[in-house]
């Protein structure tokens, strides 16, 4: 387990979640973001990363599928079973990672009129 | 003040006295094993790291003072994210600073119901009289801040009995809250305990305990650096928490009894907007509300715009615009005494053991018990808008609207927490406890626990006062029972 990384499975959901969810983000902060919440996966004790593995492989294929976008909007919407929590970890993580890095960030991502933190 | 570098030391070694952990427990044994004269030395998983070089409650805290960055969960229906500390210090060094003795009506309970011999609740209060001395527990001498304030009035204005929970900190003459020092073990116990000639290695975690019959030979353990190696001694003390103490246990081939029984105080939380700047970004309220304790506890959380987020994303199209308001905002929790219970069991060729947790339906209705009266609270208060958090809350601006908070609140849609871990090796005579009455593990005549793990029940109460009170009566104990070597 030790060696193992789900950073090829994290990362591109993380990158299309935040894209749905906050979509004023930049990219480049979408990806400092991604690499943040797959760190934090990596180093999740053991049964829970296994778990999570497991539903962000399928996740991580429907991601790279067409239509994703809007698969993506439905499921935020409509929170299943095991993939709602796996949705509402990373999203916990990365809203957290967002505000606390640009605190004058508006609710869609981008940033407040006033500020010029990018 | 600082530890000794693994890097550099001989990876077998050998002590008197082996402390596995150096939070509230381990901290404790090591200064007053040490200062008995025994040849003390304590190997703590996480790193030494000063106070004063982090931001509390932040990410890069979590990242290097949190066990897995802060990301644990105990799993169930729904599951409780927890959260421990991995550093010198133990969870000490990154929990609130807050401080309650155990209550006296619990110690007699407890002494009757898990057969603990000797457990004198005014022997135990002299005890806290020692800690609160060591630790320096005092109110805040200047103004609390303003998001404690809130909570205060609140309750005052319902007429909900409240009071301050004094802090283990030094303030300067009339300091604000915002102004003390912890004095986590790091700036106490553990330097006492180097004084006294006690070694404190970091970086060090300790695979399993190698047993012969009845009687632990060595510790086999991991450095910083990956090497392997072992540590050999007379008796040991385990003190790595409530999840990793029996883990560890487990690993080792004892199991009868041990990680059965987690308690937790199960918590709920919402953020509440204010009129007015309420937001301290690095301290947390120090009033708690105790009028319907100790089933249901209020108190004030971290509230940083991040963790301000983290309250709201669970209804964020409706609550994320609230997040630029973040300095007139805070978040409360509501805590529950749960009769829920939980199990770790270590799982071989897995590093970290499997955490479960189930709350019961009784537990569930306090919870939602709870948040609603915590809410009624924050309007009492003053707030002008309330953001209960849990999938598709609604919005809370009067108590008109704390109806639809009862009727639409679920646990399974909460975020459920706990940051208090304990019970998982029973201290007493009873049958179902793990441990001895002074915390030596039956049928081991060398291993003992000395840690959260002992207490028989999540006492009600911020637990810290209650481990290091059982922490120093046990440690005493030992010491009235074992000579050190030579002596």
């Amino acid at each position: 387990m030790a060696g193992y990384s789900s950073r090829s499975l994290v990362l591109p959901f993380t990158r299309r979640l935040l894209a749905v969810d906050l979509p004023g983000l930049e990219a480049s902060q979408r990806d400092e973001v991604a690499e943040f919440t797959s760190e934090r996966v990596d180093d999740l004790p053991s049964v829970l990363r296994l778990g999570v593995t497991c539903i962000a492989a399928p996740m991580r294929i429907a991601v790279a599928m067409p239509g994703a976008g809007s698969m993506m909007a439905w499921l935020i919407r409509h929170p299943l079973p095991l993939v709602g929590e796996y949705i509402r970890m990373i999203r916990s993580l990365a809203y957290t990672y967002v505000w606390e890095h640009w605190p004058a960030t508006l609710p869609n991502g981008a940033p407040t009129i006033e500020s010029d933190h990018r | 003040m600082t530890a000794i570098a693994t890097s550099a030391m001989d990876p077998n070694l050998d002590a008197e006295i082996l402390i596995i952990g150096s939070g509230a427990g381990g901290a404790t044994t090591a200064a007053l094993l040490a200062e008995a004269g025994f040849d003390v030395l304590v190997v703590e998983e996480g790193e030494w790291v000063e106070q004063g070089s982090v931001v509390p409650f932040s990410l890069e805290q979590m990242n290097r003072q949190y066990r897995s960055g802060g990301v644990t969960v105990a799993l169930g229906l729904p599951s409780i994210a927890y959260t421990e500390g991995r550093c010198a210090g133990g969870g000490t060094e990154v929990n609130s600073g807050l401080y309650r003795r155990p209550p006296a009506e619990l110690l007699e309970r407890w002494g009757q119901q898990y057969h603990i011999r000797d457990l004198d609740p005014d022997a135990m209060y002299q005890i806290a009289d020692e800690i609160e001395e060591a630790l320096h527990v005092v109110p805040v001498p200047g103004a609390v801040s303003p998001a404690s304030k809130r909570l205060h009035e609140g309750a005052d204005a319902l007429g909900w009995e409240n009071n301050e929970s004094p802090r283990w900190m030094k303030y300067p003459a009339n300091g604000n809250a915002a102004s003390g020092q912890r004095q986590s073990m790091t700036r106490t116990y553990l330097p006492r305990a180097q004084r006294a000639g006690a070694r404190i290695l970091t970086g060090c975690r300790v695979k399993k305990l190698v047993l012969q019959s009845t009687v632990a030979r060595h510790a086999e353990v991991t450095l910083a650096d990956g090497a392997a190696g072992q540590i050999g001694f007379r008796h040991v003390f385990v003190c790595g928490g409530a999840i990793h103490t029996p883990a560890l246990l487990q690993r080792s081939g004892l199991r009868e009894r041990i990680g059965d029984t987690l308690a937790v105080h199960p918590t709920v939380k919402l953020a509440a907007r204010f009129p007015d700047i309420v937001n301290a970004t690095d301290d947390v309220p120090v009033h708690q509300v105790k009028e319907f304790a100790p089933e249901i506890s209020f108190g004030g959380s971290a509230s940083h715009p991040g963790l301000v987020a983290l309250a709201l994303n669970d209804n964020w199209d409706e609550f994320g615009r609230a997040v630029n308001d973040w300095e007139r905002i805070s978040v409360y929790y509501a805590a529950i005494t749960s009769e829920g219970k939980g199990r770790v069991k270590a799982i071989p060729g897995l590093r970290d053991p499997l955490v479960t947790y189930h709350l019961t339906a009784r537990d569930k209705h306090l919870l939602r018990s709870g948040l609603s009266r915590l809410a009624l609270c924050m309007l009492a208060a003053g707030a002008d808008e309330v953001y209960p958090s849990y999938r598709n809350a609604p919005l809370v601006k009067s108590e008109a609207d704390i109806a639809a908070l009862q009727s639409s609140f679920a646990a399974s849609k909460a975020t459920v927490m706990s940051v208090h871990l304990c019970s998982t090796v029973p201290l007493g005579e009873h049958p179902r406890c793990a441990a001895d009455s002074f915390g030596r593990i039956r049928g081991m005549r060398n291993v003992w626990v000395n840690d959260a793990s002992l207490l028989p029940e999540a006492p009600g109460v911020n637990p810290q006062g209650s481990v290091m009170a059982f922490a120093v009566r046990n440690a005493r104990h030992f010491i009235e029972t074992e000579r050190p070597h030579g002596r």
